[in-house]
């Protein structure tokens, strides 16, 4: 049940939390302990707690664990910063003109649930094996969810909002910047962290061209020769960066519109 | 109890003097016309602007599929010609058309039939020479209260200090001072109201479109609500449209209340009120005029086109 | 790549399988169906998903699976998907290491020219490759082949890029010219050598110097115990098949690429490019030898070899290496097979 306001929820939820989490790994370790299945199939934690260390002390493929994580963060994040530079405004003058909403609409529909998977073979022939081909196909899954996500901020600023500026008359140069823009902060967002989400996903797909680090290169290359501990591990970090990832963007979503939500 | 010192730097104030008399407080008989052209009695008179006077020309609208005589109608052939500087309620039942007439005065909306007059000519689009207060307080929540105040001036470029001089007396004024820097989402409800009242108010608009504003407050802070309306009312001046669906609100706030019967929208009655100002409610509930008067709307509002 | 990606899914199938059936009633009865793994590389062995054989063999249909390479085919098989897998050595060795249960029963080919080293014309010698990209797939025997390529040859690796690609992935990279090279299988090499290509090293060239490249059967335990006769039925089958290859190199080449959708000339010189031992010389010390109790059969110490291999290359920890590999090999069918 939610009662909301209430002091303590927070922390209480917060609580809740680390108890499941714990309750989980506990299980998870009790079973490795018992023995219950081979540590191929589920590798008990402390086992891939112990490659964690190998790693963190000897690297993976002479590379240190940190620069695994470090590489795959630069790509993911240019790729973001792109997808966001170009998909918001996309997304907007979408919103705003629907002559340009109408003509565009189709590619973005086609693309935005398209296995990003499919699209590497291309990737390559037209950016080559580098990096921007990877970033390429990161961005390629963000973009679109962002596109869609903004124009659809412009279309949720109420009626109300827009009327009282023209009542206050307001330019359209001013709508747009005064009224539409800020009013779709939140939901840019909003969509910002689902597209980051979808994203971030990508980055397995995107590390199976021609990488030789990262952290989707450490599970694929895992993968390739059973070592499900390494597998594992990539995973939790992996799921643990995506978690951090989206914590940033909800803070900064704190500072640039602290009226979400609240109105 | 006009404070004419206090807006002494206001172009209004300084047109009330050129243009004609008007004294919407003075009594009259319930039924005879409102003299609106003789300002020789009554107290001090309030300031005005002559580009406040409104006028409903055969307005009619309908929504949807006009062209081929579908849709729904919403308003027909309603007429009414509203002095400059007096307070009139719109006062009828929900769906009546009362807000499809102010969206078509503010300019929202563009009549399918008629026309709306004001000072400055014929309606045809929104501008600042209307001043909007909605159902909804509908503040800019990146913005904070003074903020909010202020956009009309910002919008319009006005020089920094001026504006702030004038949110200043308009904060005073709806009784917002120390409120000046909170965010809008850390406000009640009656305090965002107050906002809304002081944003439309600050550019001093002839005219003052209002919809239901205080319709979603509770009882005890409409009522101080409308006794702040009155207040910056009297000492600004401006002709108000203000659209209720409550008797007694019309009853407290109105020079004149046009009552409207159900969709489509008419003219049912056009009651002049005696009821003298300053307005106090405690008092105004015991006169007999409001009484009579509340009698005749009631009745108004029980003929046989409002039973549906 | 999608391989990769189907050996993730395989791995949860089997994370899954764990949980879900913790152990399983035997079945005596004859299978529903025997679930082959193959992959895309042209065999003697897909004459018999042509014609059927090995479901006549059996008496029951053959499903047959593919995947795009060894690693995900083997994670299948661990998730009890699939029976019997054609695969290459170097996968087999980090199953085997990662205790996949499952034995190694016979031969498929012998690796010579159809997994070759291919190079632009500009590179002349296999030291010249110092400096250029290399694409190779990760974990293949043809990554196998390449590093040992590069220990022959004097090769210092750190001045090679290695690039892992996928064999479509590579072929498109070539087109690019993002790569100057690539140890790849047939027939992908014949679309690298189409274009400004040529071999610098195959496969059986290695052979001399130690190194042995080859694609194993291997059957998972648990079928292995339930139907022995149908494992001995299956090697039967597959030596037909050889020996019909044999008779008609052209012919079957043909059938084969059709069947494969493949170009036929690449499916011809790839399966040229194998050696396929007979059952009865798989038996002997130089092949498989007598299962368990040959210790020092050859194809015994090249597990070893490729087990270190993958120990040095990190891929691998040396804790998960079996100290010999010979206890996973076992020619008991090869027997049944050859006395019939």
């Amino acid at each position: 049940m939610i009662i909301p306001g209430q002091a303590g929820d927070r922390r209480r939820g917060i609580l809740v939390s680390l108890a499941s989490v714990t309750v989980f790994v506990g299980l998870w370790w009790v079973c490795g302990r018992l023995k219950l299945m081979s540590p191929l199939i589920l590798p008990p934690p402390q086992e891939i707690w112990d490659s964690a260390l190998e790693i963190l002390e000897l690297g993976y493929h002479q590379t240190p664990l940190w620069r695994h994580v470090g590489v795959s963060l630069g790509r993911a994040l240019v790729a973001f910063a792109l997808a966001v530079a170009i998909g918001v405004p996309l997304g907007l003058a979408m919103g705003l003109f629907p002559i340009l909403s109408s003509a565009l609409e189709p590619f973005v529909q086609f693309f935005r649930p398209l296995p990003k998977i499919a699209l590497i073979p291309l990737a390559i022939l037209w950016l080559g094996i580098g990096e921007v081909s990877k970033v390429f196909l990161i961005f390629l899954s963000t973009l679109f969810t962002v596109v869609v996500g903004s124009a659809a901020s412009v279309k949720g600023v109420g009626l109300g909002k827009l009327r009282l500026g023209a009542a206050l008359g307001a330019t359209r140069l001013q709508l747009i910047w005064k009224f539409i823009l800020p009013a779709s902060l939140p939901e840019i967002f909003t969509s910002v962290r689902l597209a980051v989400g979808v994203g971030w996903t990508t980055l397995i797909a995107a590390e199976m061209v021609a990488a030789e680090s990262g952290m989707g290169w450490m599970v694929m290359n895992a993968s390739s020769y059973m070592r499900t501990d390494i597998v594992m591990l990539g995973i939790i970090l992996l799921g643990l960066t995506g978690y951090l990832l989206d914590y940033i963007l909800v803070i900064i979503e704190r500072f640039a519109a602290p009226w979400a939500g609240k109105e | 109890m006009a404070a004419f010192d206090a807006s002494k730097d206001s172009p209004l104030a300084m047109s009330c003097c050129q243009g004609p008399k008007v004294n919407p407080a003075a009594p009259e008989g319930l039924n005879g016309p409102y003299p609106v052209d003789d300002g020789s009695f009554g107290p001090a008179p309030r300031p005005f602007n002559p580009k406040g006077a409104v006028e409903f020309k055969e307005v009619g609208h309908r929504y949807g599929d006009s062209k081929h005589g579908g849709g729904t109608e919403a308003v027909a052939d309603f007429s009414a010609k509203i002095a400059a500087g007096s307070l009139v309620c719109l006062l009828g039942p929900s769906g009546c058309g009362k807000s499809t007439l102010l969206n078509l005065l503010a300019g929202f909306e563009k009549p399918t039939k008629g026309q709306v007059l004001v000072g400055e000519g014929a309606v045809t689009k929104p501008g600042p020479d209307r001043g909007v207060v909605f159902q909804e307080p509908n503040l800019l929540p990146w913005r904070k209260v003074l903020g909010n105040i202020t956009l009309g001036p910002d919008l319009a470029g006005r020089p920094k200090d001026e504006t702030l001089a004038k949110a200043k007396r308009f904060v005073e004024l709806t009784g917002l001072t120390g409120f000046e820097k909170h965010a809008p989402y850390e406000l009640s409800g009656g305090m965002k109201q107050r906002v809304a009242l002081a944003r439309a108010w600050i550019s001093e608009p002839p005219i003052m479109v209002m919809d239901e504003p205080f319709g979603a407050l509770d009882a005890q802070t409409r009522v101080s609500m409308q006794e702040l309306l009155l207040d910056v009312w009297e000492k600004t001046g401006a002709t108000i449209l203000f659209v209720t669906h409550d008797v007694d609100e019309a009853l407290f706030l109105a020079d004149r209340i046009l009552v409207m019967t159900p969709r489509p929208g008419r003219l049912a009655r056009d009651l002049q009120s005696p009821l003298p100002r300053p307005r106090i409610y405690e008092s105004l509930v015991v006169d007999p005029d409001y009484a009579l008067l509340k009698r005749e709307i009631l009745l108004a509002m029980r003929q046989p086109e409002y039973v549906i | 790549m999608i391989n990769r990606l189907l050996l993730l899914m395989a791995l949860v199938a089997i994370a899954a399988s764990g949980f879900l059936l913790p152990s399983q009633a035997y079945a005596v009865d004859p299978p529903k169906e025997v679930r082959f793994a193959f992959l895309n590389g042209p065999r003697p062995w897909i004459l018999g998903k042509i014609d059927g054989s090995f479901d006549k063999a059996f008496g029951v249909p053959v499903k047959w699976v593919r995947f795009p390479s060894g690693p995900p085919a083997l994670a299948a098989l661990a998730a009890g998907e699939v029976d019997i897998v054609r695969v290459g050595s170097v996968p087999v060795t980090s199953a085997l290491s990662r205790g996949i249960p499952f034995k190694v029963i016979a031969l498929s080919g012998v690796i010579d020219t159809s997994e070759r080293l291919v190079a632009r014309n500009s590179i002349k010698t296999i030291k010249d490759l110092e400096g250029h990209s290399v694409a190779t797939v990760t974990g293949s025997t043809a990554h196998y082949a390449l590093l040992a390529a590069f220990k022959v040859y004097g090769v210092d690796a750190k001045k090679v890029k290695l690039v892992s690609l996928n064999p479509t992935d590579q072929v498109a990279a070539w087109k690019r010219g993002d790569i100057d090279a690539s140890y790849i299988w047939g027939p992908f090499w014949h679309d690298l050598e189409k274009e400004d290509g040529h071999i610098l090293l195959s496969s059986g060239q290695l052979n001399k110097d130690g190194y042995y490249l080859f694609n194993a059967y291997v059957v998972s335990d648990k079928f292995a115990k339930d139907y022995p006769d149908l494992v001995a039925k299956f090697l039967a089958t597959f030596q037909e098949k050889v020996n019909e290859y044999q008779a008609d190199p052209e012919g079957s080449a043909a059938k084969i690429a059709k069947e494969l959708e493949q170009d036929v000339e690449g499916a011809k010189q790839t399966l040229a490019g194998l050696a396929y031992p007979s059952l009865t010389d798989q038996l002997k010390v130089e092949w498989l030898g007598d299962g368990p109790t040959t210790k020092d059969s050859n194809i015994a110490k090249s597990f070893g070899d490729q087990a270190a291999f993958l120990v040095e290359l990190g891929e691998l920890r040396a804790a998960d290496a079996p100290k010999s590999f010979a206890p996973f090999i076992d020619s008991s069918y090869l027997k049944k097979a050859s006395a019939k």
